[in-house]
C-alpha cells in the first residue's frame, strides 16, 4: 500500500451520527466517519451492509433519518460513481461527456476544456467518438467515473468501480482513482474486491449491519487483529466426511464457504507444516494443498464478520 | 433442451407480474371495454342526438314531433332550434346528429316531401337511421289515427361544408395522430425509468430542481417529437385528400402542442409512478388502448351509447380530436378551439407536474 498523501489534515468528509431507516428497518445505525483530502477511504462489507446507503448520504442523494454528512464546500463539491454504468449508450463518450457536465452544472464555456481534460486523464482520448454501448466493460467504467470529475469535485464517491471488469481494466481505473489521490481528492469506495481495497486504500472501514465496526489502516488493522499470526490454509482434494471433521478442528482449522477449503490461524513460530500434514493425512483426508501465509484484508474481514456473528 | 427452455419462459411470466398482467389480466378487461363500445356502435344502444323544429304546426306535425321526442332510440337537444337556419347550423356544429325539419303538413296535398332531415356528411350513418325512425314513427301514427300520407314523405339533404376532403379522412387524421401520439410519448418516457434504474438520473442535482431538470426535458422533448409526428399525419392527408390547415394554421399548431403536451405529460406520469419498465409498459399499453377506444380514435364518439359519449367527455383524446375535426370540418369558432387547447394544455402540464413530484419526493434532500 503506498502512503497516503495527507496534504490537508481538513476533513473533507464528516458523518456524524448517521441513520438511515427504510420503515422500521434501519440500514444504518449510527455511522461516524470521516475522510481527508487526498485519502482513499475503502468501505467494506457484506450485501445489505449499508455501504450504498451511506454513500449515496455522502454524495447528497438521500436525506438521512437523523445525523449528519458534512463535505468540504457545497453539495457540488461532491462528485457520485454509482454501480451500474450510468451513461446514455447511444451517445458517444464525448457527447456524453458534454452533457454530464451540462447536468454537473458546468457553464457552456468551460464544458470543453473540462471534457478533455478528464477524457485525457482516464486514457479515453482515442475513444472520444466512439458510442459508448459499444465500449469495452472496463472502458465503461472509465467513462462512468469520467462523468463525475467534469466539476473537479473535492470528494469523489465511487460504489464498487470495478466490478465485472478485467484485471487490465481494473489496473486502469486504480491508476486513475491515484492520479485523483495524489491531487488531493478525497476517495471514498465500496468493493467486494479486498485486494483492491488493501492495494490502494489509505483506510479501509468494515460495515455490518448499518454499523461500522473497525476502521483505519489495512497493515495496522490487520497486525492489531492477528498481531504475529500466520494463517494455514489447507485445500482438500474431496470434503471432509463426518468422522475427518474433529482432526480438522483439532488442529484449529475451520471451514470457509467453500467446503474444500479449512483455515486456521497460530503463531508463526508453532506451526509445523509437515506435522501437520501428516496428522491429517492418519486422519485420512487427502490433501491438495497446504499453505502458510500472512493473514490479508480478507482475513481481516473474516474475523470482523465472526466477531459480529453476521452469516 | 426444448422443455427447458419452455420452462425458463414459464418461470419467467409467472415471476414477472408486469408481463402476466399483460398476458391475461389486460386482454379480457380490454375486451370487455371493446365490447362494450364497438357492440353498442352497432347494436340497438345508439342513441342519437336529435333536433326537431315543427314550422307546420299541425295536428300530425305536433303528434309526430311529441312520438320523436318520446322514442327512446333518439335523444333531444337541448336547445329547442327556432328557425331552419339554426336547426343547419346545429347539425353543422355537431350540437345534433341530424336535424328534423317538419316543415309542412303531411296530411295535405304534397308540394315536396313535408319532413327534411339534415345531416352532416361526417356522421354519414346519422341521417338515414334518424329518418327511418322517422318514418317509422308516422306509420305508427299513421295506424292509429288513420292520418293519410304524403309521398314521398321524407326528404335528406346534407349541410355543406368548406373542407374538400372526405369526412372520414379528417376525422380519422386527427383520431390516428392521437393515437400515436401516446404510444411514442409513452415509449419516449420510458427512458425515466431507465435512467432511475442506471443511476444516470443520480447524476442531475438533487431533489426538487434535479427533478425539474428530467421532466421538464423530457417534456420539452416529447411535445416536439408529437409535434412533428402529427405534422406528417396531416401533411399526408394535406397530399393525397386534400385536407386543409393552411386556412387556421396557427389553431391547428395550438391543438397540436396542447395535444402532443397532453400525451407527454400523462407518459411521464405513468413512468414516474411505474417502478419497473415491465409495470410501466402494461400500464402505458393499457391507458393508450383505453383511452383510444373511448376518445374516438377507433370508432367516432356520436355512434357510441350515450353514456359512453357523456364519458368520453372525461378522455383528453377526445378533446383534441373533436379540435381538430371542429377546426377542419365545421370551421368551428376560435373560442371553442380555445377551451380544447386550454384543456389538454392543463391535463399535460398537471400530468408533468405529479411526475416532477413523484420524481422530487423520490430524490428528495
Amino acid at each position: 500500500m503506498s502512503a497516503p498523501a495527507l496534504s490537508d489534515p481538513v476533513p473533507r468528509v464528516v458523518v456524524q451520527g448517521a441513520v438511515h431507516a427504510y420503515g422500521e428497518r434501519r440500514v444504518l445505525n449510527g455511522v461516524d466517519l470521516s475522510v481527508k483530502a487526498g485519502e482513499i477511504y475503502g468501505l467494506l462489507g457484506p450485501n445489505g451492509a449499508g455501504k450504498t446507503t451511506l454513500m449515496r448520504a455522502i454524495a447528497g442523494r438521500l436525506r438521512l433519518t437523523s445525523g449528519s454528512v458534512r463535505t468540504a464546500d457545497d453539495r457540488r463539491a461532491v462528485g457520485y460513481v454509482p454501480q451500474d454504468i450510468a451513461v446514455y449508450p447511444h451517445l458517444t463518450v464525448r457527447e456524453n461527456l458534454e452533457v454530464l457536465a451540462r447536468f454537473a452544472g458546468l457553464q457552456a464555456g468551460a464544458i470543453k476544456a473540462s471534457v478533455a481534460r478528464v477524457m485525457a486523464d482516464a486514457a479515453l482520448s482515442a475513444r472520444a467518438d466512439q458510442i459508448c454501448g459499444t465500449l469495452s466493460g472496463g472502458f465503461q467504467r472509465r467513462v462512468n467515473i469520467c462523468a463525475s470529475l467534469l466539476h473537479d469535485p473535492a470528494v469523489l464517491v465511487l460504489d464498487e468501480p470495478t466490478v465485472g471488469i478485467d484485471i487490465e481494466a481494473r489496473d486502469a481505473v486504480h491508476g486513475l482513482l491515484q492520479q485523483l489521490r495524489q491531487r488531493g481528492t478525497a476517495l471514498v469506495l465500496s468493493t467486494h474486491d479486498l485486494d483492491q481495497a488493501e492495494l490502494i486504500c489509505d483506510r479501509v472501514g468494515v460495515m455490518v449491519a448499518g454499523r461500522l465496526l473497525v476502521e483505519g489502516a489495512p497493515s495496522a488493522l490487520i497486525s492489531a487483529t492477528f498481531g504475529e499470526d500466520q494463517e494455514v490454509v489447507i485445500a482438500l482434494r474431496q470434503p471432509a466426511s463426518d468422522h475427518q471433521v474433529p482432526a480438522l478442528m483439532a488442529e484449529g482449522l475451520a471451514v470457509t464457504d467453500a467446503p474444500l477449503l479449512w483455515i486456521g490461524r497460530a503463531p508463526a513460530r508453532t506451526i509445523n507444516v509437515a506435522a501437520l500434514s501428516q496428522s491429517l493425512e492418519d486422519a485420512g483426508l487427502q490433501l491438495r494443498e497446504v499453505r502458510v501465509r500472512k493473514p490479508d484484508l480478507a482475513a481481516l474481514f473474516r474475523a470482523v464478520l465472526d466477531r459480529a456473528g453476521a452469516p | 433442451m426444448i422443455l427447458a427452455v419452455l420452462r425458463v419462459m414459464l418461470l419467467s411470466l409467472v415471476r414477472d407480474r408486469g408481463a402476466l398482467a399483460m398476458a391475461f389480466v389486460l386482454p379480457p378487461l380490454i375486451y370487455v371495454i371493446f365490447a362494450t363500445i364497438f357492440a353498442a356502435t352497432a347494436g340497438d344502444e345508439v342513441r342519437l342526438r336529435v333536433a326537431v323544429l315543427d314550422s307546420a304546426d299541425a295536428a300530425v306535425t305536433r303528434q309526430l314531433a311529441a312520438a320523436i321526442r318520446a322514442e327512446p332510440s333518439l335523444r333531444q337537444t337541448a336547445t329547442a332550434p327556432q328557425s331552419r337556419a339554426q336547426l343547419e347550423q346545429m347539425v353543422r356544429l355537431g350540437e345534433a346528429d341530424a336535424g328534423v325539419w317538419l316543415r309542412a303538413d303531411p296530411s295535405l296535398p304534397p308540394t315536396e316531401p313535408p319532413i327534411l332531415i339534415i345531416g352532416d356528411a361526417a356522421r354519414a350513418m346519422a341521417a338515414p337511421i334518424v329518418a327511418g325512425q322517422v318514418l317509422r314513427l308516422f306509420g305508427e301514427l299513421q295506424a292509429a289515427s288513420g292520418v293519410q300520407r304524403a309521398s314521398p314523405l321524407v326528404e335528406r339533404m346534407e349541410v355543406t361544408q368548406a373542407a374538400r376532403a372526405p369526412a372520414a379522412v379528417i376525422y380519422y387524421a386527427g383520431a390516428v395522430a392521437m393515437l400515436f401520439l401516446l404510444f411514442s410519448a409513452m415509449h419516449g418516457a420510458m427512458s425515466l425509468i431507465d435512467e432511475r434504474q442506471s443511476g444516470l438520473i443520480d447524476r442531475l442535482p438533487a431533489g426538487a430542481v434535479g427533478a425539474g431538470v428530467a421532466v421538464g426535458g423530457k417534456f420539452l422533448f416529447l411535445v416536439l417529437q408529437g409535434v412533428v409526428q402529427t405534422a406528417l399525419i396531416f401533411l399526408i392527408a394535406g397530399v393525397i385528400w386534400g385536407v386543409d390547415v393552411t386556412s387556421r394554421l396557427a389553431e391547428w399548431l395550438a391543438i397540436t402542442i396542447g395535444a402532443a403536451a397532453m400525451a407527454a405529460g400523462l407518459a411521464l406520469a405513468v413512468a414516474a409512478l411505474a417502478r419497473t419498465r415491465a409495470q410501466a409498459q402494461a400500464l402505458a399499453n393499457f391507458m393508450v388502448l383505453v383511452l383510444s377506444a373511448i376518445g374516438g380514435s377507433m370508432v367516432p364518439r356520436f355512434l357510441m351509447p350515450g353514456w359512453l359519449q357523456d364519458a368520453s367527455w372525461l378522455v383528453p383524446n377526445a378533446w383534441a380530436i373533436e379540435a381538430y375535426h371542429g377546426l377542419i370540418w365545421r370551421d368551428a369558432p376560435s373560442a371553442d378551439i380555445a377551451t380544447a387547447v386550454g384543456l389538454l394544455v392543463a391535463f399535460g402540464v398537471g400530468a408533468s407536474a405529479l411526475a416532477w413530484a413523484v420524481l422530487a419526493r423520490e430524490r428528495r434532500m
